[in-house]
C-alpha cells in the first residue's frame, strides 16, 4: 500500500473483572480451559489468543492484516469483580468505519490495556507478562507460540496475568488504511463481567467481556478501523475518513458501491484527493453517460466543426442540365 | 486478483503512457504537463465505468499490492501525475474563439457570408 506511516491500533481494553467461575482469571492463579484471549478478524486476518490454561497462554495468529494490541493484566483482587469494557471507537471512513477503538478491562489492580501498532504483512502477537500476584511470572509469547509453559504460573497463586497481544501492520508506520478487522475477546476475564461497550460511529454491538473491533477492512462495511498515527509520508490520519467526504455524495451509483474501496486504499492524500476529483469527474459526465466525452457541449462540439474540412457540397444544377454529367461521370 | 507489483507496475505505467496525448511525453520519457492551449483532452476525457475510472482502479490495485518494505515513489508518482490529470480534465477548456468573431474583424465579405451559412449548418446538425 502507499502506506509506509505508522499505523497504531488503539484497541486499548481495560476492564475490571472480578472471578466468579472457573472461568475466572486470578482467584487461584489459574486460568482455566476455555478462558480464552481471542482477537480475530473477520476477513483476512484472524488472531486469537486463547487457551490460557493454568499458566499456559496460547496464542495463535493466522495471517492477517489487522491492527491491534491487548494488554490484559490481571491482578490479584477481590472476588467480587465487576467487568467494564469501554469499547471506544471513533467514526473511520466515509463508509461509516470506525478507528480508535479503545477497550479497557481492569481487574481491581490491575488492567487490561489494549493498544499497539502495526507493522507487517502478517500479525504479529506477543503476549508477555503473565504475572502471578506476588510472585510474578512472565510468560513471553510470541506468534505462533500458542503454548506457553504451563508451570510459569504456580496454579494456587493469584494470577496476575499481563499479557500484551501486539498485532502489527505496515511495519515501520503508523497508519492504517487497514484492510482487515480485528476482535479480542477476553473470555478470560468473562464470566460475571458486563461490558460496556462504547462506540462512536457503528452499529457493531459487542456483547462479550472485553471485544475490541480495530481496523477496518474493504468489504467488511462498517468495521472499525484502528489508527491513531498521522505521522509519516503516508500518515494520513484515517480521521479523514471517518466522515463520509461530501463530494462523494451524488456520484454514480456504480461509483458509489466502489468508494469505500477507492478510499480505503490508502491514506495518503494525494491518493484520497485523486478519489474526489474521479467523483467530481463522472459527476460531470453523468449526464454524456458511459464512455464519453466528460465535456460534451455544443461548444466543443462547434469547435471540433470548426477544425474540421469544409463539408463536401454537391455544386447545384438543374434538373436535366449538363452539369450533373459532369459531375458524375 | 492477485496482482504482482514487479509486473504489474511496468505495464500500468507503459498503459498510462499510452493514454497520454503525445505532447506529454517526452525525451527523456518523463511526462510533460505544460499542456498546449488546444488540448481537449478527448481521449482522456472519458467517464463512466469504460472510462478514467479503470486507470484509478487499476492503480489502487498497484497501491493495495504493494508491500511492507515496497518502495512507493513510484506508485506516488504515478498518483501525482493522475491526480494532475483529472485536474486538468475539470478545467474548462479553451474555446477556440468564433469563427463569426474573427470575420467581423476583417472585411472579407464574401468570407463572413459563407461562414455564417457554415456556422448555421453546424447549429442545424447541432
Amino acid at each position: 500500500m502507499l502506506d509506509g506511516s505508522p499505523v497504531e491500533s488503539n484497541a486499548q481494553a481495560t476492564s475490571k473483572s472480578e472471578p466468579t467461575s472457573s472461568t475466572q482469571v486470578g482467584d487461584g492463579g489459574e486460568l482455566q480451559v476455555g478462558d480464552n484471549i481471542e482477537s480475530r478478524s473477520s476477513l483476512e486476518s484472524r488472531t486469537e489468543a486463547e487457551n490460557v490454561e493454568g499458566g499456559r497462554i496460547g496464542a495463535t495468529a493466522t495471517g492477517g492484516k489487522f491492527i491491534g494490541a491487548t494488554t490484559v493484566d490481571e491482578g490479584e483482587g477481590p472476588k467480587t469483580q465487576e467487568a467494564e469494557s469501554n469499547s471506544r471507537a471513533s467514526a473511520a471512513s466515509a463508509t461509516g468505519l470506525q478507528e480508535n477503538e479503545e477497550l479497557t478491562e481492569k481487574n481491581h489492580d490491575g488492567g487490561v490495556k489494549r493498544g499497539g501498532g502495526s507493522t507487517g504483512e502478517r500479525d504479529d502477537i506477543d503476549m508477555q507478562d503473565v504475572e502471578t500476584g506476588g510472585k510474578e511470572q512472565r510468560v513471553d509469547v510470541t506468534m505462533g507460540d500458542v503454548n506457553s509453559d504451563k508451570s510459569a504460573i504456580e496454579p494456587d497463586a493469584p494470577v496476575n496475568t499481563h499479557v500484551t497481544i501486539n498485532v502489527t501492520k505496515f511495519g515501520d508506520t503508523t497508519s492504517t488504511h487497514s484492510t482487515s478487522t480485528a476482535t479480542t475477546t477476553s473470555h478470560a476475564i468473562t464470566a460475571s463481567q458486563t461490558a460496556t461497550t462504547t462506540r462512536a460511529a457503528a452499529n457493531a454491538s459487542q456483547d462479550t467481556t472485553a471485544t475490541s473491533q480495530a481496523v477496518g477492512h474493504p468489504g467488511t462495511g462498517g468495521s472499525a478501523i484502528a489508527s491513531t498515527s498521522t505521522n509519516g509520508v503516508f500518515g494520513a490520519s484515517l480521521s479523514a475518513l471517518t466522515t463520509p467526504v461530501a463530494s462523494d455524495v451524488g456520484c454514480p451509483q456504480w461509483l458509489q458501491n466502489m468508494l469505500e474501496y477507492l478510499r480505503q486504499s490508502s491514506t495518503e492524500p494525494s491518493w484520497q484527493d485523486l478519489v474526489t476529483e474521479l467523483v467530481a469527474h463522472e459527476k460531470a459526465s453523468r449526464v454524456s453517460g458511459v464512455s464519453q466525452p466528460l465535456y460534451c457541449n455544443k461548444g466543443l462540439l462547434m469547435n471540433f466543426g470548426r477544425k474540421c474540412p469544409p463539408p463536401f457540397v454537391l455544386p447545384r444544377s438543374r434538373p436535366g442540365s449538363k452539369d450533373i454529367k459532369r459531375t458524375f461521370p | 486478483m492477485i496482482v504482482n507489483p514487479t509486473t504489474f507496475a511496468p505495464a500500468y505505467v507503459a498503459w498510462w503512457r499510452q493514454l497520454q496525448p503525445p505532447w506529454r511525453t517526452r525525451v527523456s520519457g518523463t511526462l510533460s504537463q505544460d499542456v498546449p492551449e488546444t488540448e481537449d483532452w478527448a481521449n482522456l476525457a472519458k467517464g463512466g465505468t469504460a472510462g478514467i475510472y479503470t486507470v484509478v482502479v487499476a492503480l489502487s490495485w498497484w497501491i493495495r499490492a504493494l508491500g511492507t518494505a515496497s518502495d512507493t515513489t513510484e506508485v506516488l508518482l504515478m498518483v501525482q501525475d493522475l491526480l494532475w490529470v483529472l485536474q486538468r480534465l475539470r478545467q474548462p477548456h479553451d474555446v477556440v474563439p468564433s469563427l463569426k468573431r474573427v470575420r467581423t474583424e476583417e472585411s472579407d465579405v464574401q468570407l463572413v457570408g459563407r461562414g455564417k451559412r457554415y456556422d448555421h449548418q453546424l447549429s442545424n446538425l447541432l
